[in-house]
């Protein structure tokens, strides 16, 4: 049998027309007028790429042969080559025999990355600690800033010196390496963050949504917990890794991968938030009490939100950024009754009922 | 798709006898024309399938979601693999040897450099907001910077692409330094910068002629001898008529606007104006934005058929015979398929534009393919990298 097809030695481009015969052990390869051009052994010999149809040629390579080609006219030849020599050859097409292990590669690949997305924030976080405290405080109120342009500032006199009476009764007790600084900011959602540098915000509608002062407080002593737990710092670091890893391994594209890529990240980050919530909270419960502040404020404050919020269920736990409230409550409660290592100082109440009407009228010129 | 598929020259593939008296040349058979200086020949096409590349990407689109995109860069190698075996120049296939690990090591030593300046340029304004003096010197690099890595990076992605090309086994190379590719790119952007963009013809063209003049196919090295001068004045041309585009739109909005403003600050206008002003003006864009990309198409056809037509591989030139309104209708329907069909037409997209592309190629007198050698030149050991992360590769 032979099987026509063409020849390049690899150091010309010179193409010699060929007549290919199958041998027991070697594909013999003489040209048309009948030298003997080539010997290339079965063992060895593969295709150079993959082999796309019957009509388009495919072309070999022998491992000893360097770039020498043997191009075959079409897929059925190599078919029947395969048949004579009674093996088949290797090639970039032939991964149907190891579908197996390119199914087990890909599954350790997504393992090895689902790891790397979750070890590489855990891993960088703590470097949040040796950012200089100039750094963060210039981070801070740069955020700050910004926000003050969207959401103006509320600074009458005597709100503001209540809130500064109150964080300073709180920050008293922390040794933070930067002076806390709370703002009240006009919005009417009932919330509270903490930025990087000491720099907490509070909600002009979290201070309307309070009964009293020590909810106030409490809220407080949690953002507090965050600053001085460095989470928004940490928070910035994981989000940051976690979204350069993904970055760097979808190649930025706005495809459907990046799309699948953003929820991954999504859930990756929402579980820290969920443990930073937790320290926050006990914190709380401690720095309250050194302060002489009664501790279930903050329990009470979340119990009366929590009737607000969508029941448990319609929102999977491990998707909430914040642990469930019931949980939080429970936890909370539970830390007030013990008293912390550092004591209880005699409770006093967070603002005086003046200094409570000041700081809820805070936003009013 | 009206394109007309160019049949292979010669014989079918099948028949592999007839491409040439023993291979030795590329010369005219049968198509050309007695009495003319150089014989012109359309030895160049694409058998490509849409239906074809449309299942290499399926399976890719699949393999990348599951990989978290690492797959990308595999993924990519598979389509060029397919699209260049199935474009033929004389009956034989190109083949590409590029790998996906190449690319892949090629990425991470691009993000090892670029992610370093991206975070010094987008994190520095936020720490040193006290030291403005500081953050605008350093910001003031970023252009310069990013220009020089552009250079660098078309370099370096052009080198990897021609490493991984062969034709009947002979390797094609670019020799030079991507450093001074980068170097051309930051000077004749300044150029072009001082000059409000009158040099951009002349930094293209000579940035063409450095890529073209230092490529090799084995031992023989392609010469670019394209003038400045000719894409100048088509520039010019170009410029002219953007000109025209906007200031009739500057007229459009001068008349509209006012009266649009009078109408928010509460004067009555007839109620017909009302209703239509606002509609003007965003169709004004509308029309204005295309118009300006259609000019600017036409000069990119003019300027392609420029680089081809002065491309010269041994004593065999090169010509593209593609009509501009052609190459516009190829990128516009192109861009327009990809939008609407959310990027799945892709393979549709390339394989046409191969397919448009080689047709319309045509070589210009015989090609001595018995001289030509193997070279030993150096080939990159990764892949094109800078390029990828910056997204400036088509294929």
């Amino acid at each position: 049998m032979r099987f026509p097809g063409h020849y390049t030695d690899g150091r010309t481009a010179q193409r010699h027309e060929v007549d290919v015969q199958p041998g027991r052990t070697a594909l013999t390869i003489t040209e048309r007028e009948g030298a003997l051009l080539a010997q290339l052994p079965y063992d060895g010999l593969y295709a150079a790429e993959e082999v796309y149809g019957a009509e388009t040629p495919v072309r070999l390579r022998h491992r000893e042969r360097g770039e020498a080609t043997l191009t075959l006219a079409g897929a059925g030849l190599l078919r029947e080559i395969e048949a004579q020599g009674g093996r088949r050859l290797r090639g970039h097409g032939r991964l149907r025999p190891g579908w197996a292990l390119a199914a087990l590669a890909l599954g350790l690949a997504a393992a090895a990355l689902v790891a790397g997305a979750l070890w590489l924030p855990r891993l960088l976080a703590p470097l949040a600690q040796w950012v200089p405290a100039r750094w963060e405080q210039a981070l801070g109120e740069r955020i700050v800033t910004q926000l003050a342009t969207e959401y103006p500032l509320c600074t009458a006199p005597a709100g503001r010196q209540a809130l500064t009476a109150l964080s300073e009764r709180l920050g008293a007790q922390t040794a933070l390496p930067y002076p806390l600084r709370v703002h009240v900011v006009r919005s009417d959602s009932v919330n509270a963050f903490a930025m990087p540098g000491g720099q907490i915000v509070v909600l002009q509608g979290l201070l309307q949504a309070a009964h009293t002062p020590e909810e106030v407080a409490g809220v407080l002593a949690h953002e507090i917990g965050h600053v001085e737990r460095h989470h928004p710092m940490r928070g910035l670091i994981r989000a940051t890794s976690v979204a350069l890893l993904v970055q760097a391994l979808t190649g930025g594209g706005a495809s459907l991968d990046a799309a699948a890529a953003r929820f991954g990240q999504t859930l990756v980050l929402t579980s820290y938030t969920r443990q930073d919530e937790s320290e926050a909270d006990r914190f709380a419960v401690s720095l309250l009490q050194r302060a002489g502040i009664r501790a279930t404020g903050l329990a009470e404050f979340l119990r009366r939100s929590a009737a607000q919020e969508p029941r448990p269920g319609a929102l999977p736990a491990l998707l909430a950024t914040h642990p469930l409230s019931a949980d939080r409550i429970a936890q909370i409660e539970a830390a007030a009754r013990v008293t912390g290592p550092h004591g209880s100082a005699a409770l006093a109440p967070a603002l005086l009922p003046e200094q409570w009407q000041a700081l809820r009228r805070i936003c009013q010129r | 798709m009206s394109d007309p598929v160019q049949p292979p020259p010669g014989a079918p593939p099948a028949d592999s006898g007839s491409a040439g008296p023993a291979g030795a040349s590329v010369a005219p058979a049968a198509a050309a024309p007695a009495g003319s200086g150089a014989a012109v020949t359309a030895p160049f096409d694409h058998a490509g399938r849409t239906r074809e590349l449309l299942a290499i990407g399926a399976v890719n689109l699949l393999l990348k979601v599951c990989t978290v995109g690492v797959y990308h860069f595999w993924a990519k190698t598979r389509v060029r693999r397919y699209v260049w075996s199935h474009t033929r120049f004389a009956g034989e296939a190109f083949e590409y040897s590029g790998r996906g690990l190449e690319l892949l090591l090629g990425y991470v030593i691009a993000m090892a450099v670029l992610l370093p300046l991206i975070a010094l340029y987008n994190v520095l304004p936020l720490l040193a907001a006290r030291q403005p003096v500081l953050v605008i010197l350093v910001s003031a690099t970023a252009y310069p910077v990013f220009v020089f890595l552009t250079g660098f990076a078309t370099f370096s992605a052009r080198r990897y692409l021609l490493s991984r090309t062969r034709w009947r086994s002979i390797r094609f190379a670019l020799s030079g330094r991507a450093r001074d590719h980068g170097g051309r790119m930051l000077l004749y952007s300044l150029l072009t910068a001082v000059t409000f963009g009158l040099y951009l013809p002349f930094m293209r063209n000579r940035l063409m002629a450095h890529l073209i003049g230092q490529s090799w196919f084995g031992s023989e090295r392609l010469h670019y001898d394209g003038p400045d001068d000719v894409l100048l004045r088509r520039y010019l041309r170009a410029g002219v008529f953007m000109l025209g585009v906007l200031l009739a739109w500057g007229a459009l909005i001068g008349i509209s606007l006012p009266l649009l403003l009078s109408f928010l600050r509460g004067v009555d206008l007839p109620q017909h104006l009302e209703l239509l002003l606002p509609g003007l003006i965003a169709g004004s864009v509308l029309l204005m934005l295309p118009a300006l990309g259609a000019i600017w198409l036409w000069y990119r056809a003019g300027e392609l058929r420029h680089f081809v037509a002065h491309t010269r591989l041994g004593t065999t030139r090169f010509a593209l015979e593609l009509p501009t309104r052609r190459y516009v209708w190829l990128y516009v329907s192109n861009v327009a398929a990809l939008l609407l069909s959310l990027g799945l037409a892709y393979p549709w997209v390339v394989v046409r534009t191969a397919r448009t592309l080689t047709a319309h190629l045509r070589m210009l007198g015989p090609l001595d393919l018995a001289a030509i050698q193997q070279a030993a030149a150096q080939a990159p050991r990764t892949g094109e990298g800078l390029a990828d992360a910056f997204d400036l590769g088509s294929i």
